[in-house]
């Protein structure tokens, strides 16, 4: 992927104040916007799973 | 001495008396004991920020409910014309994004961890039908804000809902049918899923890990709520 259109689609997806960019792959037709938020949710998927939860304090009581 | 002040002052009546409310009570104590209600800590498996979606769901909730209040209790000009009414407003609509997100990363991993083992199936059905009602309350949402995302919506919508036979009872273009959907019946269907999936949490706990040697029925892991 080039750069502009790199930087064309974080745009697209970030500035939501016109008409919506569609991504096309066969029958599938989505929205950049609601791709991106998608592929967020994976990613805090998969980060919830790999990153190490902080250890709270013991109970000695 | 009366009956009634020997009752007052005489030993603790026996379990099966106290009318319907003692029965209620005691049926609640029995089902959700103060320190399953309440717990002050959680098995070990629990230290995992996929558990943490749950409580952000459940907190995003707090702010769609009170942001919703807020603007039924100011009504549309505030919401369509001062800037505090806007600022509400997109509160409401973001804090819905966020509920959503964070209720389907919290379905995902119910659902990769088989949360329905051990007795779990209310909880697992529960969440479900909170899911849908979620969805329902979010679409008639869309249907009120007013503008011409709104009407597009419903006159899409109507065709869908016509084929299967239920636009003579929930008719998309009827707004204040909508409204009425939006702001009462489904945010209250959606406090009662709610309270209910919680409430089942709390009493079964929450689902162990799949063992990798067991059967992953998981009826027979440590349900004991202890932190080891």
């Amino acid at each position: 992927m080039s750069a502009p259109l790199a930087a064309a689609v974080v745009v697209a997806s970030v500035d939501l104040n016109h008409t919506g960019h569609y991504v096309h792959w066969g029958v599938i037709q989505i929205s950049v916007a609601n791709l991106t938020v998608i592929v967020i949710m994976i990613v805090l998927f998969v980060l919830a799973l790999l990153l190490p939860f902080p250890k709270g304090r013991k109970h000695d009581d | 001495m009366t009956d009634q002040s020997a009752r007052a002052s005489g030993p603790s009546p026996s379990p099966a008396s106290g009318g319907w409310t003692g029965a209620l009570r005691r049926r609640v104590v029995r089902a959700l004991p103060p320190d399953k209600l309440l717990p002050d800590s959680q098995p070990s498996w629990v230290a995992s920020w996929i558990y943490v979606f749950g409580v952000l769901t459940l907190s995003a909730l707090c702010v769609v409910l009170a942001t919703g209040g807020l603007l039924a209790l100011k009504g549309p000009s505030w919401w369509h014309l001062s800037s505090v009414g806007r600022y509400i407003n997109s509160l409401h609509l973001w804090s819905v994004e966020l509920f959503m997100a964070f209720m389907v990363v919290h379905l995902w991993g119910k659902f990769f961890m088989a949360a329905w083992r051990g007795r779990r199936a209310t909880t697992w059905i529960t969440g479900a039908v909170a899911f849908l009602a979620s969805i329902g309350t979010a679409f008639t949402g869309y249907l009120v804000q007013q503008n011409f995302d709104s009407q597009w919506i419903a006159g899409q919508a109507k065709d869908g809902l016509n084929s299967v036979g239920i636009g003579a009872y929930f008719n998309v273009l009827d707004f204040g049918q909508m409204l009425m959907w939006h702001i009462v019946l489904l945010p209250f269907a959606l406090a009662l899923l709610t309270a209910w999936h919680i409430l089942l949490v709390r009493r079964r706990g929450v689902v162990p890990p799949i063992p990798l040697d067991g059967d992953g029925s998981g009826a027979t892991e440590p349900d004991d709520g202890v932190a080891r």
